[in-house]
Parts: C-alpha cells; structure tokens; sequence
C-alpha cells in the first residue's frame, strides 16, 4: 500500500504481511518434523555395533565343531573356520556347516528386530553358503574375515548385522 | 520548516516497521533452523555398549589370558565371579549398575554377577527414572580347559539417564 507521502507502508499491506507470516510458519513447522522425522538418527550406536559384530564373527570361527573327518568313526575337534576349509574342498561336510552356523547366529543377534547376513565365498565368486535372515536397509554394520584354505585359496566369511 | 529542507527525524517511524518485520523474518528464520539442528543426543547406547565392551575385552574383566595375550570374546570362567566384577567396574561405583548372566549353548544359566541393587526386570518397565543397555554376546568360554559356546546376557543400568 501507497501512502498519501507515497511512501510505501509494510504494516499497512495485509495481504503482504499474511502471506509472509503464513511462510514463516510452514517454514518452522517443517523444520519441526523434519527433526521428528530424524529422531532416529540422534540416537548413536554405531561404535558399539562394529565391536559386538567383530567378536560375534571372531567367536563363530573359532568355535569348536565335533565332525568324523577321517570315516573312522571318531569324532575330531576342529574350529568352524577349519570346517569352512574343509567345504571348500568337499561339499559333504557342508551340512554341519549349515547346522553349526544356524546354531551360532540364531539367537545371538543384540535386539529382538535385528536381523543377520552372512555370506562365505571363495575367491572366484562362487558361494559357499549364504543366510539372509533380513533384508538390510542402509545402516547396518558388516565384518569380513579372510581364511586360508587348501590350495593357495582363500575364502571371504562376511557378517552383516542389521542396525535398528 | 522550510520547503525542501530535509528532516531526518521523520524518516526513523517509518523505517521502523521495515526493520521490526525483518528483525522478525531473521529471528523466527535461525528459531526454525534451530528446532532442526540443535536436538538432543542419545549416547546411552554408546556408553552403554562401551562400558559393556570392556567386560568382553579387558584382562581385568572377564577376558580369557594364556600368559601372552588376551583373546577378546573368550571367557575365562573362573574370573567370572562379583570380586572381579568389583574390580573390572572399580571407577563406575556410582552412577551405573552391571548385571551378566552366562548361559551354555543350550540356553540354561551357568552363572550371574551383578552389581546393582535394581532388578533387571525392571527394564522392562517403560515408566522408570534409570536407563537400561542390554545385549546378547555370543561367547567363548573356558571349562576344564575345554573351550565352549556360550552366550552373556549384559545389563548396564544407567542411573539420571
């Protein structure tokens, strides 16, 4: 609006004010549920998740299996990580790697929801054994472990743990 | 006052308003980016899990040592007692509040230390004046120098949380 001066007044064009008030409050109201929206970011538990996934990892490998390596009907102690050695040159024994494995991670994951991946494969690509449990959405933790096997060759084991 | 003569002192009023508006725009602008940016931090899962690590990790907690190395996640079952406990927590007297309890592979209690007077079913409850950090660790422990699975369930109770 134009006053009698003709100098323009702000606080006399009304239309202009509401406009600019009604801006101003959907620009706080938006940022206000933009926050809400990210409350679940603002809670941090990723450096505890890497650690937990590690050792999770570790203790799996290196837990200890009862398996008749030799068909003499004696049942030798070997670790998990020995029993990947071993299906990655016979597929026979992959059944108790199965068994073993579902054993282990089953009831270890850290929150009811969470959920699990692992994967075990050779060096050309090609899986040994593989379990999704969940799908993963973005924020989850993975831990690899490489294993010598037989013949110069090595295979990946890779954990995934879901992240809530 | 003469013609063309200038006086400044009416020009303030009617700059006023101009300047009381964009005060206001600029004040309810850094207001709303504020409410976004300014939030508040949860770390009692952090804290929790850091203070919950060192059970699995130190010498002075529970970690099994052969004399030359400390193997993280492996369990040595007769430093799982409340003495170490005790000492494991030394500097975290006051404030927090620990519970383990160590199961075998087929899920029954083989131990439990705490050090708090709060029972951990109280977390449970949503309406309480404490926070609680709980996991499940697969474990490693050692028996009569056979090496077994095992789970730990932890509880870090963190008081004014």
């Amino acid at each position: 609006m134009v006053t009698k001066k003709g100098q323009e007044s702000i606080l006399t064009d009304a239309p202009g004010l509401s406009v600019l008030i009604m801006l101003l409050i959907i620009f706080v109201l938006l940022m206000f549920f933009a926050k809400s929206s990210s409350l679940h970011n603002s809670k941090l538990s990723g450096p505890y998740l890497e650690s937990y996934n590690d050792i999770t990892l570790l203790n799996y490998l290196r837990t200890q299996v009862e398996i008749d390596i030799n068909n003499d009907n004696k049942l030798d102690v070997i670790n998990v990580a020995d029993l990947i050695s071993l299906v990655s040159s016979d597929e026979k024994y992959k059944p108790k790697l199965i068994e073993v494995t579902k054993r282990i991670l089953e009831n270890t994951a850290p929150f009811d929801r969470s959920g699990w991946n692992l994967q075990i494969e050779k060096d050309d690509g090609s899986k040994l054994i593989e379990f999704n449990t969940k799908p993963l959405s973005w924020n989850y933790y993975s831990s690899n472990i490489s294993i010598p096997v037989r013949e110069n060759k090595i295979v990946s084991v890779k954990l995934d743990l879901q992240m809530l | 006052m003469k013609k063309g003569s200038v006086f400044t002192g009416m020009e303030i009023p009617l700059f006023l308003p101009k300047l009381i508006i964009i005060t206001l725009t600029v004040i309810v602008v850094i207001l709303g980016l504020s409410i976004f940016y300014f939030k508040e931090l949860d770390l009692s899962d952090v804290e929790g899990g850091a203070l919950s690590r060192r059970f699995f990790y130190s010498e002075d907690c529970m970690a099994y040592s052969d004399g030359e190395r400390v193997y993280p996640g492996i369990i040595d079952l007769q430093k799982f007692n409340q003495e170490r406990l005790k000492r494991c927590y030394e500097n975290y007297e006051e404030g927090y509040g620990f519970n383990f309890i160590l199961k075998n592979s087929q899920e029954t209690n083989i131990r439990e230390i705490k050090a708090t007077n709060i029972p951990i079913e109280l977390c449970d409850v949503e309406s309480k004046n404490f926070g609680c950090f709980r996991e499940k660790q697969y474990i490693l422990y050692y028996e009569n120098g056979k090496i077994n699975g095992g789970t730990v369930l932890s509880t870090v109770i963190l008081y004014g949380n």
